[in-house]
């Protein structure tokens, strides 16, 4: 099992019961890089909206995702493989003003 | 006096400039640069009206200013978009903005400019130091960017909503990104708020704002500080007072506006089209036969006849709280939307009549009455906002 803190942002957290973060344990089997993370997010922890997170089967636009508040396309995007104690956040982009 | 320092700032100005001036790496020569410096502020609201009012404060030479046409004052702008005020209600944004500039610092020269459009973005952005960008929708955040890509002019773009914020420089180098760099296409419609119809709080436009213009401050007087936000993003939350920064790319090869072989033309770009692009709303969705939809004023006639009817409001219960029709039930379309909703929903035979805020969702519920094969319902045309412009116009507009 790896266990890896995922973080909500930009509105995001409103498809987690508003949890802005949260501690998760996944097999290391079934996820090992972000793009498995991200289908187990759909699957065990998303319960409605699912429009919100994912269209077409992939991440849907306008979401910033980090590693370690890094800019996830500096660190292979979708292949990265997951490591103990990553912080993994999904950020929505805002268009208020 | 002050016969040691730059010689070229007047003894008025140091004066008034004085607390800056006393900033080491500012001083007299930072003072002079930002009196040469030319800003855009495209969008006057929660984000423009402090990041303005900074610049002009703080001497900036010339301030460009521009929003919609039809942007004007309204009483729902007045908690957070603090240069305007309520005797200029019903005026113009940019016009309203330049007052409280002026009457700030009438040093500063004001631009006041009619649109910012795909016909005029290039020569507005080409002939200012820096934008910022304080707009309020997908479709101009591509625009402002896909501008100052093009004419390679520094952008400080700022955004808020409820209680966060970001904040970001895109093109301020060669290697930097552009928005459509980070963000190659706009979230789903679905997927977008606005201030207008999520909330805001005042202040976290009022931070993010007031940010924009310390950032440009400290480009524009060249103090180069060793960390700006070029290729970083800050993340803000309100909510638990936490400011964050985060590394973001570098410029995009294959990018559609900044990249190598883009073919992107601002002109006949259709940007409206493209924000809408990601619409997830289904289109069928809305297509409901139009006896089916009532206007204001027929809905008035049905209550003053007496006639029985019931009147769903299908807003979420936040907004039914804050106001509604002394005869309305509160069915939000979301829980409408939910099975136990869609049970419930056949049921009753009587006349029924569909609000919403702005006659959008009420389309939807109306659709969903009617696949379920219920008849004798309606929807208002325009929903509570015709309703107040119309009819009433003691009910609240929000
Ligand atoms: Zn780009």
């Amino acid at each position: 099992m790896t266990t890896l803190e995922l973080q909500f942002g930009g509105g995001l957290e409103a498809l987690f019961s508003h949890k802005k973060q949260m501690e998760v344990r996944v097999p290391d089997e079934s996820v090992r890089t972000i793009k498995d993370l991200i289908e187990y997010i759909r699957t065990t922890l998303i319960r409605e909206r699912h429009d919100m997170f994912i269209s077409q089967g992939t991440l849907r636009p306008g979401i910033l995702v980090l590693v370690n508040d890094v800019d996830w396309e500096l660190v292979d995007a979708r292949e990265y493989v997951l490591k103990e104690g990553d912080h993994i956040s999904f950020i929505s982009t805002l268009h208020g003003g | 006096m002050n016969g040691d320092s730059n010689p070229s700032i007047n003894a008025s100005d140091v004066e008034r400039y004085s607390r800056q001036l006393l900033i080491p790496q500012f001083g007299p020569s930072g003072q002079q640069k930002l009196e040469k410096s030319r800003v855009l502020v495209v969008g006057l609201g929660g984000l423009g009206c402090p990041a303005a009012l900074y610049l002009a404060g703080a001497g900036v030479g010339t301030i460009g200013l521009v929003d919609r046409p039809n942007d004007v004052v309204e009483k729902s702008n007045l908690h957070r978009q603090l240069a305007h005020s309520e005797a200029r209600i019903g005026t113009n944004k940019v016009a309203s903005a330049a007052i409280a500039i002026q009457m700030l610092n009438s040093n500063v020269a004001i631009e006041k400019h009619e649109s910012f459009e795909p016909k005029n973005a290039v020569q507005l952005a080409s002939s200012y130091n820096l934008v910022l960008d304080c707009t309020d929708n997908v479709a101009s955040r591509y625009l402002v960017s896909d501008a100052c890509a093009v004419t390679k002019t520094p952008l400080l773009s700022g955004s808020a909503i409820g209680t966060d914020g970001q904040l970001t420089f895109y093109c301020k180098t060669a290697d930097s990104p552009c928005y459509r760099c980070i963000f190659p296409k706009p979230p789903p419609s679905s997927c977008v708020g606005s201030c207008d119809s999520a909330g805001v709080l005042g202040p976290v436009p009022g931070v993010i704002g007031t940010l924009q213009a310390l950032e440009a401050i400290k480009f524009l007087s060249c103090m180069n500080l060793t960390e700006d936000l070029d290729r970083r993003m800050l993340l803000f939350d309100g909510s638990t007072c936490t400011f964050r920064t985060v590394k973001i790319r570098s410029r995009v090869n294959g990018c559609d506006m900044c990249g190598e072989s883009s073919q992107l033309e601002i002109p006949a770009f259709d940007y409206e089209g493209f924000a809408r692009g990601g619409k997830s709303i289904d289109k069928k969705a809305l297509d409901v036969p139009s006896h089916c939809r009532i206007t204001p004023e027929e809905f008035a006639e049905i209550r003053r006849s007496g006639s029985s009817y019931k009147l769903i409001d299908v807003r979420p219960s936040q907004e039914f709280d804050m106001c509604h029709l002394d005869e309305a039930e509160s069915w939000p379309l979301k829980s409408m939307e939910q099975s136990a909703g869609m049970d419930r929903i056949a049921e009753g035979t009587g006349r029924l009549i569909i609000v919403c805020r702005r006659g959008n969702a009420s389309q939807t519920a109306l659709r969903h009455f009617l696949d379920a094969g219920r008849t004798n319902v309606c929807d208002v045309i325009g929903g509570l906002q015709a309703w107040h412009q119309v009819i009433d116009n003691n009910f609240p507009l929000y």
